[in-house]
């Protein structure tokens, strides 16, 4: 009981900070910084569905937090649809990209899967580069318009054309995201995951449906990618073939490895770091990208549950007074 | 032609993947330090292109023995997908090292082959082309006998079959892993190091080669040297004949769509072993 009670606090320290956020960072850039956190963060959690939790490494998520960026993008601008309409259809958008990837791969084994999802990612992205007719090619798609305001019945409109606006909508978003997770990793569902995750072999003569579970997994993270992706469109107003390209992906797997595989808070906290810190380090602007990849090898080797995981043994330690069984 | 070098630096991925199976996402940066060694070297020794080949071969096999001994061997137990993001990982150190040491600029190996035109059955082509061409074969050529044929062949063929058998063998599984590491690499900088007076050499060029690479040896079965080869040449070929008859905007496309179609058929790569 005291443990929930400590939690229940944590949480409600967390979103108190969260919320007072845009009335403590001044600086407009910082802030930027924070609401990009936010959206990467919301990218980070829906991989980690598939990377951390079930053991599969994406790398085609950047390709679906692009489908439905642009989808969400072309039916405001193109067909002046409500953007809070665009929301179900990006996010199916990209959950079938996922299916449709999925159920050619998902029976092979790891290396093949990481590397066909490459692929895919490399083709969506030369695709919307190309279909110059529907997505204005390597032009992009400029003046994506704030969300549609929602009438509050007679009290006004709840805008969302300023960035705190949007950052709130963000931030709404990544803790939808969150509660989604938690319930599914906390579910027979998740159990399942968990049980593919060990041991594939072993989950299934246990009766685990090993492509159905791995579907599932995967078109939810897919859904939920494009719906970072539709947040990301409507904050930054501008989009182009890059946006949906390999690199994305690449990064949440950086956020995730370096904040912990697997762990629940560890999208959050490698974000985080790896959003702010490098920018407040200015002076190792041109060693950015350098440092980053020898930090992903020394944390992949040396802690491999990244920097949550991390904390997690240090604090297990000190309580026991022992080495954690590992 | 590009199919030779996309077949060279997809042996070195199925050699790597075959013996120690991790999928190594950066030979494609060591493609391009490789050609950066040639560059140099052809700059300091007067158009040597000869020795700048040679030059590039022994570089990067000795970075391949460093990247296995140090990078590699430490994740030889944890999960494969560590070694991916590791590999990953050095993909980024490459490629940014390259940028910082040397400039965004584009560089042209200077080959003495690359002005003579020769004519083969009616086709124009330069030297320098003929001369990838036939280097690859002969390297693919003296790698399999190598293989097939000597003892230290012998030896990295049991460590690909059976790690845990070989190594009750008395083979020294971990220096063989880093044999295997030097050979790839080495493969992956002379493709650099051949490539680097048709196209030009910057610190991205690796990304389309190792995609290609990768897209190759999964199309002929991870860890399957023959089918590297085969499926390096297809791959050359159906860009070239896509890219004339279909369009040329999706030439790099058709690379993904037949590797989709072939796993569709048959999951295990043309040449693979099936997995159960």
């Amino acid at each position: 009981m005291r443990q929930g009670s400590k939690t229940a606090l944590t949480i409600a320290v967390a979103l108190l900070v969260a919320v007072a956020l845009p009335y403590v960072v001044t600086n407009d850039y910082l802030f930027h910084l924070i609401i990009m956190a936010v959206i990467w963060s919301i990218l980070a959690t829906s991989l980690n569905l598939v990377l951390g939790y079930t053991g599969l490494l994406s790398l085609a998520h950047g390709a679906f937090f692009g489908l439905g960026a642009y989808t969400s993008a072309l039916l405001v601008t193109k067909c002046d649809w409500n953007f809070w309409v665009t929301i179900p259809p990006s996010m199916l958008v990209a959950a079938a990209g996922g299916i449709l990837i999925g159920v050619l791969t998902l029976r092979l084994e790891g290396h093949y899967f990481a590397v066909s999802t490459m692929s895919f990612g490399i083709v969506v992205s030369l695709i919307l580069e190309k279909w110059d007719d529907l997505t204005e090619g390597p032009r992009g798609i400029s003046s994506i318009p704030a969300p549609t305001p929602i009438p509050l019945f007679g009290l006004g409109h709840l805008t969302f054309e300023s960035d705190t606006a949007k950052y709130y909508l963000a931030l709404a978003i990544l803790a939808i995201c969150l509660l989604f997770v938690w319930r599914m990793i906390h579910s027979p569902i998740g159990r399942a995951l968990e049980a593919i995750r060990q041991n594939e072999l072993l989950a299934s003569c246990l009766g685990v449906d090993l492509i159905y579970y791995k579907l599932l997994a995967f078109s939810f993270s897919a859904a939920m990618a494009g719906l970072a992706g539709v947040i990301y469109s409507t904050y930054i107003t501008y989009l182009n073939p890059v946006d949906a390209g390999l690199w994305n992906g690449f990064y949440a797997v950086m956020y995730i490895v370096i904040g912990g595989m697997g762990t629940f808070l560890g999208p959050l906290v490698g974000t985080l770091f790896l959003v702010t810190v490098p920018e407040i380090l200015r002076v190792f602007q041109d060693y950015r990208l350098l440092l980053l990849g020898a930090l992903l090898i020394l944390t992949i080797t040396f802690l491999p549950d990244g920097i949550v995981g991390g904390l997690k043994r240090l604090r297990q330690r000190r309580t026991v007074g022992a080495m954690p069984p590992r | 032609m590009v199919g030779s070098i996309y077949a060279l630096i997809a042996m070195g991925v199925a050699m790597i993947y075959g013996v120690m199976n991790v999928p190594h996402f950066a030979l494609g940066a060591k493609a391009m330090l490789g050609g950066y060694v040639a560059f140099f070297m052809t700059a300091f020794f007067h158009q040597a292109y000869g020795l700048a080949l040679v030059g590039s071969i022994v570089v990067l096999a000795f970075l391949g023995l460093g990247v296995e001994r140090w990078i590699f061997r430490p994740l030889a137990k944890a999960p494969g997908i560590n070694s991916f993001i590791s590999a990953f990982g050095l993909l980024l150190v490459f490629e940014n090292f390259a940028l910082i040491a040397f400039g965004t600029a584009y560089r042209r190996i200077l080959s003495p082959y690359d002005r003579q035109m020769i004519h083969i059955f009616g086709a124009n082509l330069t030297m320098q082309r003929l001369l990838v061409v036939i280097i690859a074969i002969v390297l693919m050529v003296a790698l399999h006998l190598f293989i097939k044929y000597t003892a230290l062949g012998t030896a990295i063929r049991a460590v690909a079959q059976n790690r845990r058998g070989a190594l009750l063998c008395g083979i020294h599984t971990e220096r063989i892993a880093g044999i295997t590491m030097a050979i790839g690499s080495g493969l992956a900088g002379v493709a650099g190091a051949l490539i680097g007076p048709l196209a030009m050499v910057y610190p991205t060029m690796g990304d389309t080669l190792i995609v290609k690479a990768f897209v190759i040896t999964i199309l002929g079965g991870m860890g399957s040297i023959i089918g590297a080869i085969i499926g390096g040449y297809i791959l050359g070929l159906i860009e070239a004949l896509g890219a004339m008859y279909v369009s040329v905007d999706y030439k790099d496309a058709f690379a993904f769509a037949v590797l989709v179609l072939v796993l569709a058929v048959r999951p295990q790569g043309l040449f693979g072993k099936s997995q159960r």
